[in-house]
């Protein structure tokens, strides 16, 4: 009965040594769920030199991800100039750094509150399933010299909507432009009439940032071309140029402030924000109190200062 | 014996080997989108279900404009008004925002029935929108964000429905001292926003910040910490 007993457990003993090893082969080497997918398209693939042309960076997460953040990093080849970004269209509302060239390459980064699971267009049949990738920036380029040129990801960091930072991965492709020997300039024009989108200003003061001084908070989208700048009319004060959160000169401030964005294309929206930051007054009694401390003091070190010459 | 037991073991390795996908904390019921090109007999649907907070009554016959022909006549064209309404159900008596790019346009109470119609019904031109929905209820618990990235078209009336928001979810308040202790609030006024967002962009890649803006306590202020910002996001 012993032996018999025995072989049982030896029986379910090895069966779970074998299924525990195949749970743990299928964990490791079974192919995961596709990655999310940065997309690298490109109006034209031959061009002349001085010719202007765009790339569009775009991102489709796949069944299930929600990416709510980004920091991405673009390289190109020598024979390219990147020109700018054109953000119009993009689905990202705020961004940590707007499509920025270094040498060849360009970094942008940003956050999309709530996440992003793909783009429904609710004209199309059955939007919830037939979701489609959201642009994240358009980056116009020059060729400025002939030859083959390419443009790829270094760096394509996707982070998740979960509350943790868990970065996610992603497969991308790569781009191929040939630069022609005929030069031939051009610029590609927008035809965006439409301003800027409506917004509000928020004024805001932090002990950790600025020294504690006041500063506003601002920011809109343009669909068309994108927002191109901000500038800021702080009462009499002439316009100049500025960013969100946008230290202010007056402080603290009062009166009417002026904001006014421009799109690529030159349209602009201006929107008005009036502070009433109160400054509370000291009182005469407090000021009395405070004098009369710093005579006492003053009276003190002289004569501390006196009794130490006479012991001398 | 031996064969149910192995059935079951081969069962259990199948189902544990599976992909492990996100969690949706929002369920979602029969969520519906759908959009009617808008005519001149449609209306923007403004009519907010509930009582009122700051949207007001939103009607939108769609506007009319007059332009004059090649012969000097006047001649009307019809606008044809855009416009995104949502519906769904949420806890009885709390309030629900309305995001638009990550900004708060619209509030409403929502009343004893639990069910809400929320519309954004003006300066909507084509192009991609990020549209949000939170909701806070009497005890301050706010719901995680429910999101739809859209694409409107210009002259469109375009249905989100069937959108059920429940707070008591990860992104609770706890309210001690009459302070918030809301993850991603840095500026302490328990909501997390574009303010938040400026305070967090002001420290980026810098060193010398407030630990306590350092979300994920790795000892930088980096990408992991913005997407742990936007997770919190309320407006």
């Amino acid at each position: 009965m012993n032996i018999k007993n025995k072989k049982y457990n030896n029986f379910y003993f090895k069966t779970i040594i074998i299924f525990v090893v195949f749970f743990i082969f299928n964990i490791c080497f079974v192919k995961k769920a596709d990655a999310a997918i940065l997309i690298l398209s490109t109006s034209k693939v031959d061009v002349y030199q001085q010719e202007q042309f765009y790339v569009d960076i775009s991102l489709m997460p796949q069944k299930n991800e929600d990416i709510n953040a980004f920091d991405i990093s673009l390289s190109h080849s020598s024979n390219l100039t990147f020109i700018g970004g054109d953000y119009g269209s993009s689905i990202t509302p705020l961004w940590v750094e707007k499509p920025t060239g270094y040498y060849k390459s360009v970094n942008f980064s940003g956050i999309i509150p709530g996440g992003f699971t793909g783009i429904i267009n609710p004209l199309s049949p059955d939007p919830l399933n037939n979701k489609k990738p959201g642009l994240l920036t358009r980056l116009i380029f020059v060729g400025n010299k002939e030859g083959n040129a390419s443009i790829s990801f270094d760096n394509q960091e996707m982070y998740s909507n979960d509350g943790l930072g868990t970065m996610l991965g992603s497969s991308s492709n790569l781009l191929a432009i040939n630069v022609g020997n005929k030069i031939a300039p051009s610029i590609i024009k927008s035809t965006d009439t439409v301003p800027p989108q409506h917004f509000s200003i928020f004024l805001s003061n932090n002990s950790n940032m600025y020294d504690g001084k006041y500063f506003l908070l601002f920011e809109t989208t343009d669909k068309e071309s994108g927002v191109d700048h901000y500038e800021v009319k702080e009462g009499d004060l002439g316009w100049k140029e500025g960013a969100s959160p946008y230290l202010l000169t007056n402080q603290p401030p009062t009166g009417t402030i002026y904001i006014k964005v421009f799109d690529k294309a030159g349209n602009t929206r201006v929107e008005k924000f009036t502070a009433d930051v109160v400054v509370p007054e000291i009182s005469i009694y407090s000021k009395l109190i405070k004098a009369t401390s710093i005579t006492v003091l003053i009276l003190i070190i002289f004569g501390i200062v006196r009794f130490i010459k006479f012991i001398l | 014996m031996k064969k149910l037991f192995i059935y079951i073991l081969a069962f259990l390795v199948i189902l544990c080997s599976q992909p492990v996908y996100a969690i949706d904390l929002i369920s979602s019921g029969t969520l519906t989108v759908s959009a009617v090109v808008a005519g001149p007999n449609d209306n923007g649907n403004g009519n907010e279900g509930g009582n009122n907070g700051n949207g007001g009554s939103g009607n939108n016959n769609g506007n009319t404009s007059t332009t004059t022909s090649s012969s000097g006549a006047p001649v009307s064209e019809y606008v044809a008004p855009t416009s995104v309404v949502f519906s769904g159900s949420a806890t009885p008596f709390s309030i629900i925002s309305l995001l638009k790019d990550g900004q708060i346009i619209k509030t409403l109470s929502i009343g004893a029935d639990s069910k809400f119609t929320i519309s954004i019904d003006n300066n909507l031109t084509t192009g991609n929108y990020i549209f949000s929905l939170t909701t806070e209820d009497s005890l301050k618990n706010k719901s995680n964000l429910f999101t739809a990235s859209l694409y409107i078209t210009s002259g469109t009336i375009t249905t989100v429905s069937g959108i059920i928001l429940n707070p008591n979810e990860v992104n609770n308040i706890e309210v001690e001292n009459e302070k918030c202790n809301v993850i991603g609030d840095l500026n302490g006024d328990c909501q997390v926003n574009l303010a938040d967002f400026s305070i967090l962009k002001y420290w980026h890649e810098k060193s010398g910040f407030p630990k306590k803006y350092d979300l994920n306590n790795d000892g930088v202020i980096n990408m992991a910490d913005f997407s742990i910002l936007a997770y919190h996001w309320t407006g």
